[in-house]
């Protein structure tokens, strides 16, 4: 009280005779403690200040330096009369400062929900902007395309469906492509594989990148030191040179400036160093990515020439293409030249063409994921907004009072809209600031927690994305904080009648409740899409793979013809490694497979039962895989009739024995009705496989065994057809698999180096554990449900602080009307009746709303559920009952403080 | 009242600054007051109707150093010979008033 005396005195007197009026009070108060003893002193005092407050708030009116009459000007609040703008607005910004400081619970509750809000919508929006619309750090990105050939025959078969538009180019069809393409200025080829670096260091399995001589210069990008590829330095027989990688060269080279010319050993054979790329080079693979399902960061440790040294065949249809258009031309137009070139007399049906922008093509399977969490953020931003708007209009309907006295004390309708606007333009601007310092943190916490997404290294926080989060923080404040708080006002500076405030919560508490029942439901929208998700995965993983990867690992060995003089030597090697293996202390079993589930393979092989006419069911068509025995023992495929393979007799027709899997036998022998071990099958379709005598193509069924899912969990099994290892003709490289009672991440090192000691030259990779591969396949589904579940999760937070803080507001403006009730004799159970229906009559719209929002919503997310229908009753009931729940302890929660309200206190405070 | 018009507060002040002879202050005026008429006015409005009439120019005032009891400044006031050129003319016009009724008033006054 003293501080507002000094203050008013001093605006008309000074400091100086302001402090001395309290002075004096003290003296005056000193002197009757004397003479009439303390209660009398102390009643004086009180007195005298109550007085003294009086005459310092008149002393503002008639202490006006110009003394112009109040009503010819119009109302003007009195303290602001004679200044700026600029004044206005420091005043204005000093005075919402300190309404912040003196209410802070509110003031960390606005822009705590404000920041995250704009924090988390920034965050995925920088995952957007980074993954799904910056374009690559390539130059003139806009006239780069991607190149793929499309078989579309393909795309109506089981087995082939997948990889029907994305067929790679071979090394002789890019040569004449090139050579005769007047589209595209420039078109080159590139694939990725890995080599083992040794020499410098211990050897190290590298990302390594093939380049046809044309990439780097078509797609701007010119060596850090030394030189590019030159027109000639690709295809067989090119020159053993390498380009390192930046990254490489600093870590492993210690950035020497003189490293052009030296030599490195990879994969045991020497290559000249011509030059350090820039730092951040990124050329991606996405044929790599339709059969790993890791994702390709698209970075590359070293490159060198595309087929220096025939390894692979220059025949297979391993490269991926770009290009960049001539001036002028268009995509279309592009498409019919190559049409003319490559197509020859194939029918369209049979080869086709595809272009896209290479970002498209890396993100196109991202795109729906991540609009479904920009889609998740953004409604978290609206529930922040609608909380922030239930506090500041709560905020509003207690200041009532407070606007009131001002506008009697002649503030003007603008100066109030300023101040209103002031004060929400800076709960905005501390909302937009936490919410930017969370951007970086959330994009970094992604980066590392998340799951891998393509381009994911480029993803930052830019400049616009900041700009958005103050645009957003600053237009939520704007429109969720000022807007409701001045129209609430706009009855208080009409009528400005202080008396009636309490009685009458009209419309401010109508709007208020109405946001919470919005806020529940978005939240219930989120929570059952959380729910959804969240049950799709339970149901994946519950899914049985059809194998025990737990306490497996692997390893990847390529056997290329060109390391090997025969057929022979490659056997041997392959099984010299799987000894080796399983010699390894703590192997229990081996085996090995030419392709693992999780990614599997996509190949397939007609095949004709003998004896049997194709309209029978004689033509099968089936995946086909090479396996040892030990595959199946290691990963705990079981066997359901017949034996495995004897291993041990190579050779000869022992060797052509064939496990088939369940589905296939269920199929076309109606096992376990009939067995089909013992029944021979020919390899090719009927007519030629009939009439073909060479009993090369006949292989005897052996036994049956249990169905792999292996492209996906949620594929159906396909017929699938075993080979012996023996028949290792046909691939280029095998996984070892091996089976530990401990642990199987500690396996892998030591699988490494017993397939070293067999021959150190063999490029080694994926070398993981069997559950590694198997929660890779369902990463995306995993990220999809923690993401949607901590939007969910934050969205149910920030509910329950919006219907908290709305009941409790209500129960303290609402608590002089009780008490008059009370004293009128109302029922106390009554009220707390009205004030707890209240509070559930909002919730229960609320969530009855977001019911109807979330079965409307969640029809369009079909694609992302599996195994629970978009309405599943679980979820929306347990979502349902959290809601419930909150509301009716928030409920119960106001009904106890009301309870407990005593009538008379309540009239006698107020 | 004419003039710039003088509230009966602000004639009890002016009269008090004079009898107490360059010790006026808020305190010691409310005293005087209170001794001379047994009722004690506020002691903010004294503070207040000090400085007024200061702007009035009817008062006049010396900042006196550590005089309070706190060892802060103190101001101290007097009347200006403005000030008792009014208050004479007041007295002056309230004597007219006064003249020849004291016999109606009996033995009141």
């Amino acid at each position: 009280m003293n501080r507002m005396i000094r203050w008013l005195l001093g605006r008309r007197f000074g400091q100086a005779d302001a402090r001395m009026f309290l002075d004096e009070l003290d003296e005056g108060h000193r002197s009757r403690l004397e003479a009439d003893g303390r209660q009398a002193a102390d009643r004086w005092l009180r007195k005298e200040r109550r007085r003294a407050l009086l005459l310092g708030v008149v002393g503002l009116f008639r202490g006006r330096p110009r003394r112009a009459p109040l009503r010819k000007e119009g109302l003007r609040h009195p303290s602001y009369s004679g200044r700026s703008n600029v004044e206005y607005l420091v005043h204005d910004l000093r005075f919402g400062l300190r309404t912040l400081r003196k209410r802070p619970l509110f003031a960390a509750l606005v822009i705590g929900t404000l920041g995250l809000g704009i924090g988390a919508s920034t965050t995925v929006f920088s995952l957007v902007n980074g993954i799904l619309l910056q374009n690559m750090s390539y130059a003139r990105p806009g006239e780069l395309v991607t190149i793929w050939q499309t078989y579309p025959e393909w795309s109506d078969d089981a087995l082939l469906s997948e990889a029907w538009d994305k067929i790679g180019f071979s090394w002789p069809q890019f040569l004449d492509f090139r050579g005769r393409t007047r589209a595209f200025r420039d078109v080159a080829v590139h694939r990725n594989r890995t080599m083992t670096l040794t020499g410098a260091g211990t050897p190290t399995t590298l990302d390594m990148g093939e380049a046809s001589a044309g990439l780097f210069p078509m797609l701007g990008i010119s060596p850090y030191l030394g030189r590019a590829f030159l027109p000639g330095e690709e295809g067989p027989g090119a020159p053993h040179l390498v380009l390192l990688s930046h990254a490489l060269w600093s870590t492993r080279f210690g950035s020497d400036p003189d490293i052009v010319g030296r030599s490195v050993t990879l994969d045991g054979e020497s290559f000249e160093i011509i030059g350090v790329l820039p730092p951040e080079v990124r050329v991606h693979s996405t044929l790599f990515n339709l059969f790993g399902s890791s994702i390709d960061a698209g970075e590359r440790a070293v490159w060198v020439p595309v087929f220096f040294d025939r390894r692979g065949s220059p025949g297979g249809h391993v490269l991926e293409a770009m290009g960049r258009l001539a001036p002028g031309v268009s995509r279309a137009q592009a498409l019919s030249e190559l049409d003319v070139i490559l197509r020859g007399d194939r029918s369209p049906a049979e080869l086709a063409f595809r272009l896209t922008s290479p970002r498209d093509e890396v993100v196109a399977r991202y795109r729906a994921p991540l609009l479904l969490f920009l889609a998740a953020a953004a409604l978290l931003l609206v529930i922040a907004c609608a909380n922030v708007a239930t506090l500041l209009l709560g905020e509003a309907i207690d200041r009532r009072g407070e606007i009131a006295t001002r506008v009697a004390l002649g503030a003007g309708r603008l100066r109030i809209a300023q101040q209103l606007l002031v004060e929400s333009l800076m709960l905005g601007v501390l909302g937009s600031l936490v919410g930017m310092a969370l951007t970086p943190l959330g994009v970094r916490g992604f980066v590392s927690l998340g799951p891998a997404l393509p381009r994911l290294a480029e993803v930052g926080v830019d400049w616009n994305v900041l700009l958005a989060a103050v645009a957003i923080g600053v237009a939520g404040a704007v429109l969720f904080g000022f807007a409701p708080a001045f129209l609430q006002h706009r009855d208080s500076i009409r009528s400005s009648s202080m008396g009636e405030r309490r009685w009458h919560l009209g419309r401010g508490a109508r709007l208020q409740a109405t946001l919470v029942s919005a806020e529940l439901a978005l939240t219930m929208l989120l929570l059952v899409t959380a729910g959804l998700l969240g049950k799709s995965l339970m149901n994946l993983s519950l899914v049985d793979p059809g194998f025990r990867g737990d306490r497996v690992a692997t390893v990847r060995a390529e056997i290329p013809r060109s390391h090997f003089p025969d057929h022979a030597a490659q056997m041997r090697f392959c099984r010299a490694a799987l000894q080796s293996v399983e010699s390894v202390l703590g192997v229990v079993r081996a085996g090995a497979i030419d392709g693992l589930p999780f990614p599997g393979r996509i190949s397939g092989t007609t095949y004709t039962i003998e004896g049997r006419a194709p309209e029978d069911g004689g033509e099968i068509i089936a995946r086909r895989h090479l396996a040892s025995s030990g595959y199946f023992e290691t990963m705990g495929i079981p066997l359901l009739a017949g034996r495995l393979y004897s291993e041990g007799d190579p050779g000869g027709d022992a060797d052509r024995t064939v496990l088939i899997n369940e589905t296939m036998a269920r199929r076309y022998w109606h096992w376990p009705q009939k067995s089909p071990v013992g029944a021979t099958i020919l390899e090719g379709p009927p007519p030629i496989a009939i009439a073909s005598t060479v009993s090369a193509n006949r292989y005897w069924i052996i036994g049956v065994v249990g169905d792999v899912r292996e492209r996906h969990l949620l594929e159906d099994p396909l017929p699938m057809v075993y080979r012996p290892l023996s028949d290792i003709s046909v691939f280029g490289d095998f996984s070892i698999v091996a089976r530990t009672p401990g642990a199987a991440e500690a396996l892998v090192p030591l699988m490494r180096e017993a397939i070293r000691a067999v021959d150190p030259g063999i490029p080694l990779s994926q070398e993981t554990t069997i559950a590694a591969l198997q929660a890779s396949s369902t990463a995306a589904e995993r990220f999809r449900v923690v993401l949607v579940a901590a939007f969910g999760s934050l969205a149910t937070l920030l509910a329950l602080v919006g219907v908290f803080g709305v009941t409790a507001r209500t129960v303290s403006q609402r608590t002089r009307e009780m008490g008059i009730r009370m004293a009128l004799g109302a029922q106390s159970r009554r009220l707390i009746q009205m004030v707890a229906m209240g509070t559930l009559r909002a919730g229960g719209i609320g969530i009855g709303i977001g019911l109807l929002g979330a079965l409307a919503v969640n029809r369009l997310l079909v694609a992302f559920f599996y195994g629970t229908a978009p309405w599943d009753a679980w979820v929306y009931s347990s979502a349902f009952l959290l809601l419930g729940l909150l509301c009716a302890v928030a409920a119960v929660v106001a009904a106890a403080r009301l309870a407990r309200l005593e009538p008379m206190r309540v009239l006698n405070e107020q | 009242m004419k003039r710039t018009g003088l509230g009966d507060l602000e004639h009890q002040v002016l009269l008090a600054t004079l009898r107490l002879r360059g010790e006026a202050y808020s305190v010691s005026v409310v005293r005087e007051i209170e001794k001379r008429t047994g009722r004690s006015p506020a002691q903010s409005a004294v503070f207040i109707a000090l400085r007024r009439l200061e702007e009035k120019g009817l008062l006049t005032s010396r900042l006196a150093d550590a005089a309070g009891e706190s060892g802060r400044p103190r101001r101290y006031f007097d009347p200006t010979p403005a000030g008792l050129e009014r208050l004479s003319e007041m007295r002056r016009s309230l004597l007219r008033l006064w003249d020849g009724i004291t016999a109606e008033l009996g033995g009141v006054g």
